[in-house]
């Protein structure tokens, strides 16, 4: 049977249905490929920006030689990512209010954390809010995009008003409020506004340049307001601190570019950011390096906080300093505060201290200055670096190239150190010998069998004194003998109290001034001649040892180390880790030292301190060469 | 009419409507062509100015430059994409090295002129792209946080020759390559560009 071939051939029921949809499937793939093809040729957008950021190579910042002035170290982080409250989407504005409470504006909220860091309450502010402030009464002062909010301390909104001078809401950038006057860093016309209590715009600061604005190539200007009431505000595209007075008039500037010295400031705007000291030093934060710097008003670099600090994308680093000096940096990519405190420099040069012993004293060199600087790190959160000076003259010359923020010395010596050096200083505690005793005394001695055997009997005897620089054994002697009109044949400076004993019972010399804490604690063991010699009397007592500060370390930081250290109340109390314990500052003015450091010279202008020093210098070695033969004075 | 077809009737309807299919598909290309251009351009969240841009572009000069975003240049005087800011400064303290090898990177000031302050003027930038040669310094330069990042690498339309696989594109080791799809944008004019800025 021939096949037909429009036959179905091999038919098979229900096959037909089967067969039908391939048509119908072509077309649905055909379709497909189009769509797909569609698909693939989408446009994709344009995208502006978000690029990864690069950071830049780190350059190196030549620090100026011997160091700087002040050193800071990380002293812990608020609002970080660890934390119960961290910030999650933003920081931004940052300002130290009353009892040192830290406000931040991040996340669309002003939250308020405690001097040590805990959140203690939060409350909105409005979406944009790039900067705060605190005002008169605790009030807190928010701006953003052409707006001022105003705050109760608690929260609560008070009112507000519009700030800003064209159609568009102007980008204000920072805020700061002294007294009647709040002051608006408006980014948008590049100058700062000066507005009254009631929003009313009554000046400008920063019109009065040739280009009648700050020049702004990050669209930023912050602002901070020293004491005595002078504006200093980053001028990042000038590479400068500018100062000015309420009514706009320029006071001066400082910095500028430059990428190979500290002091300069990097790239093409900076500083970005600024705040000022209780001392009134000028703190100032760079974005590549990001980096933190404080400035004397003048534009002496004194201490730089470096960029292994903050993220090195940080564009801002908002700032803000507590009454103790701690800086807060606000890295506004990490959305971490960082708080850093200044390092305190003490040197130490104390017979008593373990590393610095006197060789006059004999067993009871124990102290441990360590375990003190450790009580007052954990009272106050101060850090306290101690350098041990085991040569007294090291430690004067320290002093006097500013090596160190403060000194624990004998008095005399940290005085007339600081004197010397022309920084004024203050004496937080005395501390007085291991049994407690705190009177320094000169002591004369003479041989117990010998001929002298009273102060009066010096007259024509041949003397020894101890360290000449010590003031016990120089001006304190000299006092005693002038006011007993006794004149001795012969006096010479022994280098020490040992060697002057020594001269004594070698015959060398008839009668020695050393130390009371030689007699006390050394002379007979060292010397091993128990009951030698004879005390023929003492000079008036004078405070053995004490802390010097520098006033260079802010008001409430020497506040805070005095109150450590004085305290008592603590079961940690400095008894415990310091034989003898602290006293307060027992008073003492010797007029040895010169106007400025005498209690009642601190006014004394510090112009003429020079001279005076050096008149003084003259009559110091004028009184010390009484002390030199009597064919010696003679020739004078 | 049977209701039943054979296998020839079968891959006969079968041919015919994948014919429909595939005429469909290309007339939808050519009308989609016909309205928009599809062309190459950097992706700047992706681009690394890796320089593979200058080296790997079919053309001598390539086509890939770098464009100034006025909107986002601060118009610094000390400009990191213009100025080589490690360089040795002059007497006034400016650095005298520049970021462009080709000296593309121009800059005028804006407004009057304070011939004693270099400080105390704004600088606008502009690319000159008969020497720029894309090698991406300067958009690398001008990254934040430096910068305000307000260059970038673009492939320019008018002087991309439209290769069918873009030489940049094969060697870009971050992809930073992609098909824009430009709605009303000229079939390229394969080069006929001027040079003049």
């Amino acid at each position: 049977m021939a096949l037909d071939a429009d036959d179905p051939v091999g038919e098979i029921p229900g096959a037909r249905s089967w067969r039908s949809w391939f048509a119908p499937a072509a077309a649905v793939a055909g379709l497909a490929a189009l769509v797909a093809g569609a698909l693939r040729s989408r446009p994709t957008p344009r995208l502006e920006g978000g690029r990864p950021s690069s950071p830049q190579p780190p350059l190196p910042a030549a620090l100026p030689q011997g160091g700087l002035a002040r050193e800071y170290t990380p002293a812990g982080t608020i609002g970080a990512a660890t934390s119960l409250h961290p910030f999650r989407r933003s920081l931004a504005g940052l300002a130290v209010g009353p009892d040192d409470a830290v406000f931040a504006l991040g996340d669309g909220e002003v939250r308020v954390f405690d001097p040590d860091g805990a959140f203690v309450r939060s409350w909105p502010a409005a979406e944009g809010a790039q900067c705060l402030a605190i005002g008169p009464g605790g009030r807190v002062y928010v701006a953003g995009t052409g707006r001022v909010e105003i705050f109760a301390p608690g929260g609560v909104r008070e009112g507000g008003f519009l700030a800003g001078g064209g159609q568009e809401p102007a980008s204000l950038t920072s805020i700061k409020v002294l007294g009647g006057d709040v002051l608006i860093a408006d980014a948008s016309a590049r100058i700062i506004r000066r507005y009254d209590a009631g929003g009313r715009q009554v000046g400008f600061i920063g019109d009065r340049t040739r280009t009648r604005a700050f020049i702004l190539p990050n669209g930023f200007i912050d602002i901070a307001v020293d004491e005595g009431g002078i504006v200093r505000a980053t001028d990042s595209g000038r590479h400068q601190v500018t100062s000015w007075s309420l009514d706009g008039t320029p006071h001066g500037k400082f910095g500028r570019f430059g990428m190979r010295n500290a002091e300069d400031f990097t790239g093409c705007c900076n500083p970005v950011n600024i705040a000022i000291t209780p001392d009134g030093k000028v703190v100032t934060a760079e974005k590549a390096p990001a980096r933190v710097k404080v400035f004397e008003p003048d534009g002496t670099l004194l201490a730089v906080i470096g960029p292994e600090h903050f993220d090195q994308s940080c564009t801002h680093i908002h700032l803000a300093v507590d009454s103790k000096g701690r800086l807060f940096a606000a890295d506004t990519v990490r959305r971490e505060i960082r708080v850093f405190t200044q390092i305190v420099r003490i040197g130490v040069n104390e017979p008593f201290c373990r590393e610095t012993a006197s060789n006059c004293v004999g067993g009871p060199t124990a102290r441990d200055y360590g375990a003190l600087a450790a009580v007052v790190h954990a009272r106050t959160g101060v850090v306290l670096r101690l350098t041990y000076y085991p040569v007294e003259d090291d430690l004067v010359a320290a002093i006097g190239r500013g090596d160190v923020d403060g000194a624990v010395a004998k008095t005399w010596t940290a005085l007339r150190a600081y004197d010397a050096a022309g920084v004024a200083a203050e004496r937080l505690c005395d501390i007085p010998f291991p049994d407690g005793e705190p009177g320094l005394t000169g002591v004369f001695i003479a041989r117990a069998d010998g001929p002298v055997r009273a102060l009066a009997q010096v007259s024509g005897k041949r003397l020894a004194l101890g360290r000449p620089e010590s003031y016990e054994n120089s001006y304190a002697a000299d006092r005693v003998l002038r006011g007993l009109a006794i004149e001795p044949a012969e006096c010479r400076a022994a280098g020490g109290c040992i060697p002057a004993a020594v001269s004594v019972l070698d015959g060398e010399a008839d009668v020695a001034v050393v130390s009371n804490y030689c007699t006390r604690y050394g002379l007979d063991e060292i010397l091993a001649e128990r009951g030698a010699f004879r005390v023929l009397g003492e000079t008036a007592p004078i405070p053995f040892a004490t802390l010097v500060v520098s006033e260079r370390v802010p008001a409430a930081t020497r506040e805070a180390i005095k109150a450590a250290l004085l305290g008592g109340h603590d079961p940690r109390g400095t008894e415990q880790v310091f034989p003898g314990g602290l006293r307060p500052p027992a008073p003492w003015d010797p007029e040895e030292l010169s106007p400025s450091m005498r209690k009642d010279g601190h006014e004394a202008a510090h112009s003429g301190l020079r001279a005076e020093r050096a008149d003084r210098a003259t009559v110091s070695r004028n009184e010390m060469q009484s002390h030199l033969p009597v064919e010696a004075r003679r020739r004078g | 009419m049977t209701d039943h077809s054979t296998r020839r009737q079968f891959i006969d309807r079968s041919c015919r409507v994948l014919g429909l299919a595939a005429i469909g598909t290309a007339a939808g290309l050519l009308a989609k062509r016909a309205s928009a251009a599809a062309v190459y351009q950097v992706d700047p969240t992706k681009c690394t100015s890796c320089d593979l841009c200058r080296t790997s572009c079919v053309l001598s000069l390539s086509a890939v430059k770098a464009v100034n975003d006025f909107e986002k240049c601060g118009y610094c005087m000390l400009c990191p994409a213009f100025m080589d800011v490690t360089s040795m400064p002059d007497e006034r303290g400016i650095p005298t090295g520049r970021v462009c090898p080709q000296d593309a990177l121009k800059r005028r000031v804006v407004g009057d002129v304070d011939p004693d302050d270099p400080n105390n003027n704004y600088y606008e930038y502009v690319v000159d792209e008969s020497r720029c040669d894309g090698c991406g310094k300067c958009v690398k330069a001008c990254l934040p946080p430096a910068g305000n990042g307000s260059l970038r690498l673009e492939i320019r339309y008018d002087r991309c020759v439209e290769c069918n696989e873009c030489n940049i594109r094969i060697v870009c080791p971050d992809s930073a390559i992609v098909r824009v799809e430009v709605p009303g944008l000229a079939p390229t004019g394969h080069g006929a560009v001027s040079d003049e800025l």
